[in-house]
């Protein structure tokens, strides 16, 4: 049975330390199967949340919920459902990748045939296999990352919460990583995962979260955020010998505003959906514009980070 | 137990990664990967199989056997056997063992064979034993907590399904296999030292066993320690402070068994009190083992959970077996000094205890409102092991009156029975009222200042503990001071007064000392009056932590409450019979 609740819930948390506010009043969900991106600078209040959501931590108010149980009062069952993935590796010494992630099998009271197919799938799953014997020291960042998400999800987990998995990481390590998680993802598992790498959040996620200064300033798909930021597109036009006159043009429309003429380019911002751009073109045309070349594009994720957030730190 | 859902190695194969198929031959790679067939689809070596089978069979067994042991214990004894610190004790307990039976043997020549050398070569085999057991394994015990709490590695393991008295067990069982490693080691050598003889088993045998105990509450208390704080200096501090505690310890404790070896003809084995005493030493020792036990696994479990009531039920055991060994020895000696000691003993300990209970704070989270006793028997008896100061205040004070009231029905009894010897009535009820006075006020007074420094800054524990010693510590000073001032020139006459009324120790003394030189009879009175007026004013401030009733679990929880205990069938009965 699928359930109707969502799998990620924060319900107006706050976690302050003294004077500083880490998280002050975030509120979201994220359903089943979705890999919601959590965005802000250092400091923004990322760790923090997902530490009370991992039920390392409690909130000062509020409370999150996993798979409809409260981290403040079942974290028990919320633990059993739930695979987290800190920002630093916390390994220990003198012991090997199989004895690591068999111990962590056990401990989540995996036993018998059960644990040995959890751990089969998983070292299997994260390309571990040959490393099974290698002490965990010999190990470089990219496999010690692949070995923290095979403990995170040894349980198999419906939920994963990572924190800044990438960070570090060389471009190869950093496309297996986006692999897995969106593996992860059509498995049906829920995962939340924290990075300082816009464009690969944008790549890898359904939906993303801005926080800064311990607010949530912007959630919803990467579109909807594009959208709502920056309502309006750029275009740039190649006319052959008309730029001037398509400048005056444009100059008398209501949706076109910032015209600027470079040559034969002419630069001008254009609110509206891309079915208007399309009958913009038409209409140019139409009144007999020799358009060369049109293209049109809206702000990047980077820009609409920078846009959001201030840079502020607490 | 974790119910894993389908694992992916029992489904169909899935499709091949989305996005994977492109170009990029690294990518279809992966995604290869992550489809690849479990290991049990390997074609097998049919003969080869066969050939292992019976070894499987072992290995499934011991596999299964596995399963069953606490998973910390595992991980740590895989890491124990490859760690440098226990290869060089190890390997430094059987070279001096070694050594010293060559030494011995060498410059023992020829007494070893017609003179009772088993105590002397016992002494040798002894310290080279207790270096470790002593020293090592609780400091390891204690190192082994706390650096899985400086790496964050605990953190890991918090939010596994492993409780916190599971994590600390584990510790437990891995200082335990140390423990018996070295026991092991050198049993041979213990073997030897019997056959020089002059030692008897009883004495080799209670050694060993002590010692065990020793090492197995010194593991428990470096556990203990190793849970005090998180920060890194206060851990090295500690860590200092600890390795003293153990070095000095251990030199009492192997001068202490030393001598006992040595003098072991003089030790009356063939007495039944000395049984008795041994037997009264280890059933108090076991109810502090599991109390550090507690409180250690109290101080790495989740701040919602109630972590007070089990500690509280621990709490009780002393108590009780105080009771029962006062009445063992009172009706066994027949003296008045079990008497006057239990009560003594009886204030200090429900003192202290309540010196750190009253430190808790009154908020209950809703998980733990959840198991609140809900009918009024359970909520009259129950209440008072809630979380909270005044719970605990309530909680300290009550079991100290119940345990003086059993002591008053002792004298009664003692009068009625004529045999048995019984202070005076008259003359026991001065010592009664002064000790529930002073813990009544003491505890009371500190918990009043409590409470009020809470509604303007959060006050924890280890505040309360402090205010309560410096309480406690002023109220024998202070009037000292005061009289001393006064009398100023003329000790001669510094003799009891009602200025030193606050002055526990003195008082009590004179309470002992009895009717001759004792209390006059207001001064109890007044003890007697202003414990119980803060007994009541804080009964009237507990009344706010009484109020809380049980809530019920929310929906989502009763859900899968059912669904991990299905409740079993309900059955039909057919015939009286069934």
């Amino acid at each position: 049975m699928i359930a109707s609740h969502p799998m990620i819930e924060f319900r107006r948390l706050y976690r302050h330390f003294g004077s500083t506010k880490a998280v002050h009043d975030i509120s979201f969900d994220v359903r089943r199967g979705q890999v919601f991106g959590y965005i802000g600078p250092n400091g923004a209040g990322k760790t923090t949340s997902m530490r009370i959501l991992a039920t390392l931590d409690l909130p000062t108010w509020g409370d999150a919920y996993v798979d409809g149980f409260s981290c403040v009062n079942d974290p028990d069952r919320v633990r059993r459902r739930l695979g987290f993935m800190p920002d630093y590796f916390g390994t220990y010494a003198d012991v090997n990748c199989f004895e690591y992630l068999d111990f962590f099998a056990r401990s989540y009271g995996l036993m018998g045939r059960e644990r040995h197919q959890a751990l089969k799938y998983t070292m299997s799953f994260t390309r571990l296999d040959e490393l099974a014997e290698k002490p965990i020291r010999g190990l470089s960042k990219g496999m010690k990352q692949r070995l923290c998400l095979g403990r995170a999800m040894i349980h198999d987990p419906s939920v994963l919460i990572l924190d800044e998995p990438a960070n570090g990481l060389d471009p190869r390590a950093r496309i297996e990583l986006r692999e897995m998680i969106r593996q992860l993802a059509s498995d049906g598992k829920t995962v939340l995962v924290s990075s300082h790498i816009l464009t690969e959040l944008a790549e890898m996620c359904d939906v993303v979260g801005i926080i800064e200064r311990g607010q949530l300033l912007a959630v919803g798909t990467v579109a909807e955020i594009q959208k709502q930021q920056t309502p309006h597109r750029e275009v740039k036009v190649k006319v052959l010998g008309g730029a001037q006159t398509l400048a005056q043009w444009l100059g008398r429309r209501i949706d076109v505003t910032k015209v600027e003429v470079d040559g034969e380019l002419c630069h001008f911002t254009h609110e509206g959906e891309q079915q208007s751009e399309v009958a913009l073109l038409r209409e140019m045309v139409i009144d007999g514009f020799a358009v060369a070349e049109f293209g049109s594009h809206s702000k990047s994720l980077e820009d609409v980070f920078m846009a959001v957030t201030r840079g502020a730190v607490q | 137990m974790t119910t894993l859902p389908p694992s992916p190695l029992e489904t169909t194969p899935k499709a091949p990664v989305p996005g994977a198929n492109g170009a990029n031959g690294d990518k279809a790679a992966l995604a290869a990967t992550l489809v690849a067939p479990p290991f049990d689809a390997r074609p097998k070596d049919a003969p080869a199989e066969a050939l292992a089978g019976h070894w499987a069979r072992v290995e499934g067994l011991l596999d299964r056997l596995g399963d069953r042991l606490n998973p910390i214990l595992v991980k740590e004894a895989r890491q124990a056997m490859k760690s440098r610190q226990f290869v060089v004790t190890f390997s430094l307990l059987l070279i001096f063992g070694w050594l010293w039976t060559v030494m011995f043997i060498s410059f023992g020549l020829p007494a070893i064979f017609y003179a009772p050398v088993g105590p002397a070569v016992m002494t040798g085999y002894y310290v080279i034993l207790s270096i470790p057991l002593i020293i090592v394994v609780p400091y390891a015990a204690f190192r082994s907590l706390a650096a899985e709490r400086e790496d964050g590695t605990y953190e890991l393991l918090s939010i596994t399904t492993l409780s916190a008295r599971q994590i600390i067990l584990g510790k437990l069982g891995s200082a335990l296999l140390q423990m018996m490693v070295y026991y092991s080691a050198l049993a041979p050598c213990i073997a030897f030292t019997y056959l020089m003889r002059g030692i008897d088993v009883i004495t080799i045998g209670l050694v060993l066993g002590y010692t065990f105990l020793a090492s197995l509450l010194l593991s428990i208390f470096g556990l203990t320690m190793a849970t005090v704080t998180r920060s890194r200096h206060w851990q090295v501090l500690l860590s200092v402070v600890f390795v003293m505690v153990l070095l000095v310890f251990g030199f009492f404790w192997d001068m202490g068994i030393l001598s006992w070896i040595i003098n072991a003809r003089e030790v009356p084995y063939d007495n039944i009190d000395f049984w008795v005493a041994n037997v009264c030493g280890v059933t108090f020792y076991a109810p502090v083992a599991l109390l550090l036990f507690m409180v250690a696994a109290g101080q790495i479990t989740f701040a919602s959970e109630n972590r007070s009531t089990p500690i509280r039920a621990v709490l009780l055991v002393p108590s009780v077996l105080l009771v029962g060994w006062f009445i063992y020895f009172w009706l066994r000696f027949d003296e008045q000094a079990p008497l006057w000691i239990v009560v003594c003993l009886a204030g200090a300990y429900w003192a202290i205890c309540g010196a750190f209970l009253t430190g808790e704070t009154a908020q209950l989270s809703p998980r733990a409102m959840r198991q609140l006793p809900q009918s009024l028997v359970g909520r009259m008896a129950f209440t008072w092991f809630n979380p909270g100061s005044g719970t605990g205040y309530m909680f300290a004070l009550l079991n100290l009156l119940a345990l003086l009231l059993v002591m008053i029905g002792a004298v009664v009894f003692g009068q009625l029975h004529g045999t048995l010897e019984v202070p005076d009535l008259a003359d026991w009820m001065p010592m009664t009222v002064c000790v529930f006075g002073y813990v009544a006020g003491y505890l009371g007074l500190a918990r009043v200042l409590v409470v009020l420094a809470r509604q303007a800054t959060p006050v924890g524990m280890l505040a309360t503990f402090l205010c309560h010693v410096i309480l406690i510590t002023g109220g024998v000073l202070f009037p000292l001071l005061v009289q001393a001032l006064i009398s100023w020139g003329n000790f001669t006459t510094f003799d009891y007064t009602p200025l030193q009324l606050p002055n526990w120790i003195w008082t009590l003394e004179e309470t002992i000392d009895g009717p001759v030189g004792g209390l006059p009879a207001f001064a109890w009175s007044i003890i007697g009056l202003v414990g119980t007026a803060l007994f009541l004013i804080n009964l009237v401030l507990t009344a706010r932590e009484v109020e809380h009733v049980r809530l019920q679990a929310p929906r989502r929880v009763q859900e899968d409450e059912a669904e991990l205990h299905p409740q079993p069938a309900q059955v039909v009965k057919k015939s009286p019979w069934d």
